[in-house]
């Protein structure tokens, strides 16, 4: 080899050494010392380094050559519990509390116990990790319907308005002072999604992986409110699989939940519901 | 915390397998894969609040970290790099790698390996050391008996073919 890494001072590397580098700086291929010289140039440089955006677009890419493989059935709940550890290291001591579902049905969908606050002193101010459960319940909605978002964009056409009531849908999921659940079909992990609830009294539900309605048979929305359901809409899959429905909840709203209902839906549910999301506050 | 920590569930069950095949090819122990993925949601735990949806999607943000992590795991164990001290070590296991976002959304693996295969052998290899086996660019100079300067060159024109062939196929 005819050369060889020579220290690069952070303040001394040019624009052409970050071109020559930028390869490997997508990579993560670079030195310690290089990465770091790199980093910082690309941090206050005035320039746009196109190059590194360019070439680090293919590096996601790469990561789909290596195939799935299921983990372990063990590491699930390893992942799980080194996150719940990370979350009790900084959290206020919270108070075990079991949980009624709201309603009058019998669901057959316990609910653990989930922990309920300490009330905060007046002069108390959120922490970092107080955003992080609205952070990361934004993940999940953009995981579930982010790709699907932009794919009906590009079918505008005939799913603008869907597109519409889609984006109003993740604006109130993350609003000050909305009530969202995570909503899932126990019976079938492929179909999950959100239902918001904004301050200004808008709802929202967004569900996907739905198959279509068995036949004779409609998807319905309700409401639950004092334990009572008031129909909140009939909830219509589209080809793909995804359904949105946009209302105004009932004044005391609990919980969401879905039923299979006759065509054309019912006054009252006639069936066991197979989604039920109670709301909260979005973040603390 | 109940919504995160269903949140994180759902996030763990629709990507394990992608992270953990990524972990499995770049550590090929299973141990440390798993350490990997672990780590890596650790990681996106913590970071949640800074993912950006306009910058790349949560799979490639995902992706993302489990590669960081795993390079970071495969590295420790050859120790052949300048690597931070061990007092160091649970602050680096929480940096978030820079994403970068999609060249194409047609990334499916058949897509991307006949984008690889347009490369020439000495790219394609130099790429897949990098990325796959988590080698500097000195490693990779010694492993394949070659100048540094060739390496930063093949790694950059094959990235840059790569890139040219994905958009063709948009």
């Amino acid at each position: 080899m005819n050369d060889a890494v020579r220290p690069i001072d952070t303040v001394q590397i040019t624009c052409e050494e970050v071109a020559e580098l930028a390869g490997l700086y997508v990579l993560d291929a670079l030195e310690p010392a290089e990465r770091a010289a790199v980093a910082a140039h690309l941090g206050t440089c005035r320039e746009a380094h196109e190059e590194v955006r360019e070439l680090g677009s293919v590096v996601p890419a790469l990561a789909s050559m290596a195939p799935p493989i299921d983990a372990p059935g063990a590491l699930r709940a390893r992942v799980l519990d080194a996150v719940a550890r990370e979350a009790t290291l900084s959290a206020p001591t919270p108070v075990a509390a079991s949980r009624k579902l709201p309603g009058r049905f019998s669901t057959g969908l316990t609910e653990p116990a989930r922990p309920l606050r300490v009330p905060a002193p007046a002069t108390w101010r959120p922490p970092a990790w107080a955003s992080w459960g609205a952070a990361m319940v934004a993940v999940l909605v953009l995981a579930v319907v982010g790709v699907w978002g932009l794919g009906i964009q590009q079918r505008a056409d005939t799913a603008e308005q869907r597109a519409e009531v889609l984006a109003q849908a993740i604006a109130a999921f993350a609003e000050p002072g909305s009530s969202v659940a995570i909503l899932r079909d126990s019976a079938n992990p492929d179909a999950s999604g959100f239902a918001a609830v904004s301050a200004d009294g808008r709802a929202y539900l967004v569900m996907v992986g739905l198959p279509e309605a068995p036949a004779g048979q409609t998807y319905q929305a309700w409401y639950m409110a004092n334990d009572q359901p008031v129909s909140a809409g009939l909830l219509t899959v589209d080809a793909d699989g995804y359904a949105v429905l946009a209302g105004q909840p009932v004044p005391g709203t609990q919980a969401v939940v879905l039923t299979r209902e006759p065509t054309g839906g019912s006054e009252q549910p006639t069936s066991e519901p197979f989604v039920v999301g109670e709301l909260r506050p979005a973040a603390a | 915390m109940q919504a995160d920590t269903e949140a994180l569930s759902e996030l763990y069950d629709r990507y394990q397998a992608s992270m953990y095949g990524l972990a499995m090819r770049i550590t090929n122990d299973a141990q440390i894969a798993q350490d990997a993925v672990q780590e890596a949601f650790v990681g996106v735990w913590r970071n949640a609040a800074r993912y950006s949806a306009a910058r790349a999607s949560v799979r490639t943000w995902l992706m993302s970290i489990t590669h960081h992590r795993a390079i970071d795991l495969v590295r420790r164990r050859r120790a052949t790099v300048a690597l931070p001290e061990a007092g160091e070590t649970v602050a680096a296991a929480l940096t978030v790698p820079d994403v970068w976002t999609e060249v194409s959304r047609s990334m499916d693996s058949d897509t991307v390996r006949e984008a690889m295969a347009h490369l020439p052998e000495a790219q394609r290899q130099a790429i897949e050391l990098a990325y796959f086996h988590g080698l500097t660019q000195v490693e990779i100079a010694e492993r394949t008996q070659s100048p540094l300067g060739t390496i930063k060159s093949r790694v950059r024109l094959g990235l840059q073919t790569m890139r040219r062939h994905l958009e063709d196929l948009e």
